[in-house]
């Protein structure tokens, strides 16, 4: 295994400039990750790990997509309860609403705190090539290329480096942090 | 004439009475002498008293004691003969205690350094855990630790396919400012 950054700090997932002060004056935070993880923090994602979580975030969508049918349709029986029919949607419509609300959901997730919630259960975040976290246009743009090239992820599978054919083009790094707090940023940005 | 008996006798009673006349004679000189000098002593004693004082301090500041005590005298075979037990229990250490500043020490000490190292070795995390962890952080926690390990048994795979050195395993660090690949 190649010596992982942030080995002796389980907690950032993302390269931290080191501190001239002494030890004892910033004390290293206590970390809650199991002993057996730790190794593994901040160390680039592999593709099993990365298609679990976007595996988790497409059944995400659909329970979203399910919502909001189920909501558009208790609003139409709301309206015309006496003449209500279940809504029929066709399938490009869903795969439209379903592109635009997949595109929002990653784009939110990784502005925010770097994980959607299928990289929040993988314990996976994506950060930038120094460990910053993506501003909105970033994630945005990454979002849409997720979108419309998923098959992009298998190339992290191929790349020496583990980066998707998205990761390449918008120069961003997933890695395994298991930490609750987006502590990744402190030196980005 | 006189027998050679009685020559004996007087002889005998000449000595005896010589002896006593020692003997008392000497009670008496002794009771005279012992009476000379307690007056002299009265008269004296004082003066010889202070004379003596002066004197020993005179010869011994003329000689460094400890220098002497440390080269002549083997004060572990002196300490030795001492009850220290004896002596440690005479000591009132609750006085002691009492005397000591337990706020600076306790400031010399670097507790949050101990707490964490006492943390660490204790796993306190992983006792929290355990005792007030859910079936669900469980799953999760098993989950990702077998995708890391499926993680890395495909990046070998792969490795060995494309007869890839080991050098770029899953979890490859990126270093600060590296960009790209």
């Amino acid at each position: 295994m190649s010596q992982p950054f942030g080995h002796e700090n389980p907690g950032p997932a993302v390269a931290v400039p080191q501190q001239q002060v002494p030890r004892q004056q910033v004390p290293r935070p206590l970390s809650a990750i199991p002993r057996e993880a730790r190794p593994y923090q901040g160390r680039r994602a592999g593709v099993v790990s990365r298609v679990l979580a976007g595996a988790v975030d497409l059944v995400v969508l659909v329970l979203a997509l399910a919502g909001l049918y189920v909501a558009y349709a208790a609003l139409r029986f709301l309206a015309r309860p006496s003449r209500f029919e279940i809504p029929h949607v066709d399938g490009s419509t869903a795969v439209w609403i379903g592109a635009v609300l997949f595109t929002a959901y990653l784009t939110v997730g990784w502005a925010t705190t770097g994980r959607t919630y299928g990289a929040h259960v993988l314990g996976l975040r994506v950060v930038g090539g120094r460990g910053q976290r993506l501003g909105p246009g970033r994630s945005f743009v990454r979002a849409l290329f997720c979108v419309v090239f998923p098959l992009g992820l298998f190339w992290s599978a191929v790349s020496r480096t583990s980066r998707s054919v998205q990761d390449l083009g918008l120069r961003t790094v997933v890695v395994y942090d298991w930490a609750e707090r987006d502590r990744a940023v402190v030196s980005g940005e | 004439m006189v027998s050679q008996a009685e020559m004996r006798d007087v002889g005998t009673a000449l000595v005896a009475a010589a002896g006593s006349a020692v003997r008392t004679a000497g009670r008496r000189g002794r009771r005279a002498a012992g009476l000379f000098v307690e007056q002299v002593g009265f008269v004296l004693g004082p003066s010889a008293r202070r004379g003596v004082r002066s004197l020993a301090d005179a010869v011994l500041g003329q000689l460094d004691l400890t220098d002497l005590v440390r080269r002549h005298v083997d004060l572990n075979a002196v300490v030795a003969t001492v009850d220290l037990d004896a002596v440690a229990r005479r000591i009132d250490v609750d006085a002691v205690v009492d005397r000591v500043d337990v706020g600076a020490l306790v400031d010399r000490l670097d507790l949050p350094t101990l707490a964490r190292q006492v943390i660490e070795a204790v796993d306190l995390p992983e006792i929290i855990r355990q005792s007030s962890g859910a079936m669900a952080s469980e799953t999760v926690q098993g989950l990702r630790l077998h995708s890391i390990g499926a993680d890395e048994r495909v990046k070998q795979v792969v490795d060995r396919v494309l007869l890839r050195g080991r050098d770029g395993p899953v979890g490859g660090a990126p270093k600060p400012g590296e960009v790209g690949s």
